[in-house]
């Protein structure tokens, strides 16, 4: 009986150090959450969370509108069929995965003014300092962008 | 009865399955994202290095430029005779790297490495006699050198751009090992301002040997994309200046030219040929202006491959004793160089 106790203490003390250690993790992780300004300050990008996954869609655009007084359009786009989706909703951090040491990697962004895709590894420098680094084949080559978190203003 | 019950399911599942998600994002309220509040400690912006439509910036370069046929009129000195040449080609690999080392919002500091050569290829019947035909003929020309760039914005508009530049310049071959003798050192100091997202203008002074000997002129860095963002203008003049057309994001054509040129130390030469009076340094002085077309394109992601063909007009390819600024004494040979269509391919990655 004794034995049977000390095991499901056993059992029970790991699942707990499991799922605390599961939700650190999370917390951590989630830090990342939020609306952030990029270094130009041309967009908004809110970061969300889908399941283990980050990912981030443009919500505001400086110049929301093309020369001709239309909305945006990602038209560099190298796939034909979305060149007319517009900037405003597009996703642009996909597949972010929260690694540990205030770090998320193996995800992608996509840079609507070349309708490229690259690498990318982001970095939580404070609370409200995100290093967004870009790059190709190896971290070297790239480029680091600063984003500053911002908070949206409670409408009266 | 049946049929309610069946319509009641079609509904359930329907409901169940609705696409929540979308329907969210496409029922956002983007306006809710206009009024927000930075937060941390206020940051300072600053311009970056490029502008919107500029041709992507080459990472690493590996390429072949071939020349066709010209000719070399070798002029004569000391004891020796002059000497009038065909070329059938010239032909030669150029490589490039250049890897940005710090690229924040900050600084942008990339250091790169460059190898060009030029082989000359003399026709049959030639028997190099000008030592300076002979040395072509057996070495051909060649530069290895190493350089340094660094941008720094100063805030959302000024910029100051410098650029240093450690080039071994000789006759003398892939394997063999550039002497101190041949180091020239360029550099260049650009302040500028990024006008606006599609205008960038620097001035500033550069050291330079694109001349055929070291030079101080002014420099001028204009890059610019018209408001229909097909056409723009790359220029960094006097060494290089072009017109781009954006076909697409991953297609460009640009009709331009540069100004290529060196001062080479001849070691190879001398000591083939000691002569009289003993020169000490042996420098050829090239020059040369190359109007070209170009078109650049995505082969794959980040994989451009560049074709380039134009016109090389050489206006400099003679010998000066000594390493110098200024024109102090005569050329010790004056020699000339035809000037034939040229073509150049490279792949090339491209930078972020």
């Amino acid at each position: 009986m004794g034995k049977i106790a000390f095991k499901l203490i056993l059992a029970f003390s790991l699942v707990g150090l499991l799922t605390k250690s599961a939700y650190t993790q999370d917390k951590d992780g989630d830090k990342m959450l939020g609306v952030w300004e990029v270094g130009s300050g041309k967009a908004r990008v809110k970061i969300s969370k889908y399941g283990e996954k980050y990912t981030g869609k443009i919500v505001w655009l400086l110049n929301p509108k093309s020369e001709d007084g239309t909305p945006k359009v990602d038209k560099n786009n190298s796939d034909e069929s979305k060149r007319s989706v517009p900037l405003l909703g597009n996703t642009i951090l996909i597949g972010f995965e929260y690694v540990g040491d205030s770090k998320w990697d193996n995800g992608t962004i996509y840079d609507a003014e070349n309708g490229s895709t690259y690498s990318c590894v982001i970095t939580l420098a404070d609370n409200n300092t995100l290093e967004v680094r870009g790059y190709i084949g190896v971290s070297l080559f790239g480029r680091t962008d600063t984003w500053k978190r911002v908070i949206i203003k409670k409408r009266d | 009865m049946n049929f309610k019950k069946i319509s009641l399911f079609v509904l359930l599942t329907i409901f169940c399955f609705r696409p929540t998600k979308l329907m969210a994002q496409e029922e956002e309220d983007y306006s809710q994202y206009e009024d927000v509040e930075v937060t941390g400690k206020p940051t300072k912006n600053y311009c970056t290095s490029k502008i919107v439509g500029i041709s992507p910036s080459k990472l690493i370069s590996v390429g072949y430029d071939f020349q066709s046929a010209n000719t070399l009129s070798a002029g004569s000195y000391a004891n020796f005779g002059s000497q009038e040449t065909e070329i059938q080609y010239n032909s030669g690999l150029r490589l490039m790297a250049n890897v940005p080392v710090i690229s924040n919002v900050k600084w942008l500091v990339s250091v790169g490495a460059n190898y060009a050569e030029t082989k000359y290829k003399f026709s049959p019947e030639t028997v190099p006699i000008n030592p300076l035909v002979k040395t072509l003929s057996a070495n051909g020309l060649t530069t290895m050198g190493i350089n340094t760039t660094v941008f720094k914005p100063l805030n959302e508009k000024t910029f100051i751009l410098a650029q240093t530049s450690l080039d071994w310049n000789g006759d003398y071959g892939l394997l063999e090992i550039p002497n101190s003798d041949q180091l020239k050192v360029s550099a260049a100091l650009l302040i500028g301002r990024k006008k606006h997202e599609r205008l960038m203008i620097g001035y500033g002074i550069t050291r330079t040997y694109r001349g055929g000997q070291r030079l101080y002129v002014p420099v001028l860095l204009y890059n610019y994309t018209f408001v229909n963002r097909k056409w723009g203008i790359e220029c960094l003049l006097p060494a290089r200046g072009a017109i781009r057309y954006t076909v697409n994001s991953r297609n460009m054509l640009f009709a331009g030219f540069e100004l290529e040129g060196n001062s080479y130390r001849l070691n190879n030469m001398m000591e083939d040929s000691p002569s009289l009076p003993p020169y000490k340094a042996l420098e050829l002085r090239r020059s040369e202006i190359r109007t070209r077309l170009t078109y650049e394109f995505s082969v794959y992601k980040f994989l451009w491959l560049s074709v380039q063909t134009g016109y090389r007009i050489n206006y400099k390819f003679n010998m000066d004793d000594g390493e110098f600024y200024g024109r102090k004494q005569p050329f010790i040979s004056e020699n000339k160089l035809g000037n034939p269509f040229y073509m150049m391919v490279s792949l090339n990655l491209v930078s972020p």
